[in-house]
């Protein structure tokens, strides 16, 4: 994944493929990519990929 | 040319060439990264022996210096990484790129900043080519000609 210092186009982020979480420990929903994604907010690995 | 060379989470590896650095380091105990668009977010999970490289379009101690802010700001502080729209003037101004991954290759034929893919990272032309990869506990460094190699504590 290559970025920053370093912004990249907006429109070439959606080539990253980000799939739609949501935590079963707090609720919070949010968009990962990644092994082994975790919680941003209570940094549970608690959680289910919701449909697209 | 093929380098094998140890590198553990609290050090830094740089490679020179006539006309660019990059600086490496370890995600380390770093998990996640964040990368912030103008109406988005993405969370990235990293692992420990995935690689943050930081390419610098010259050689000198102020992007050496830059490499070193640029990876302790994503690594260590948990900065988010932010997207500019696509052409935003801010750009044409970047001193320092980076990439995170277990793979990157050097381009020097790419324009900064605009390539999200897994294993590309604009560098000088004297960098071009050369692919950095992780293997436990090491850096692998393949191809590139007169590259100097420094490896130093990252703190």
């Amino acid at each position: 994944m290559c970025t920053v210092g370093g912004p990249f186009g907006n429109e070439d982020i959606k080539r990253l493929e980000a799939k739609q979480y949501a935590c079963k420990e707090c609720g919070s929903k949010f968009k990962g990519i990644g092994k082994n994604p975790m919680c941003p907010s209570c940094q549970s690995e608690d959680i289910t990929e919701l449909e697209a | 040319m093929e380098q094998r060379i140890p590198l553990d989470a609290d050090e830094i590896l740089f490679v020179r060439s006539a006309d660019g650095v990059i600086g490496v380091v370890k995600s380390g105990a770093t998990r996640q990264l964040f990368i912030e668009t103008v109406d988005d977010e993405i969370v990235m999970t990293v692992d420990p022996e995935d690689l943050l490289v930081a390419s610098g379009f010259s050689n000198d101690r102020t992007t050496t210096n830059a490499i070193i802010c640029t990876l302790a700001l994503i690594r260590d502080s948990g900065s988010p990484l932010i997207v500019l729209p696509k052409h935003h003037p801010a750009s044409a101004r970047l001193k320092v790129v980076a990439s995170v991954g277990k793979r990157t290759v050097l381009r020097c034929d790419i324009q900064k900043g605009t390539h999200p893919e897994q294993d590309v990272l604009c560098g000088s032309l004297g960098l071009n080519g050369l692919e950095v990869s992780s293997v436990e506990g090491h850096v692998v460094l393949r191809g590139g000609d007169s590259l100097t190699v420094e490896r130093r504590p990252f703190r």
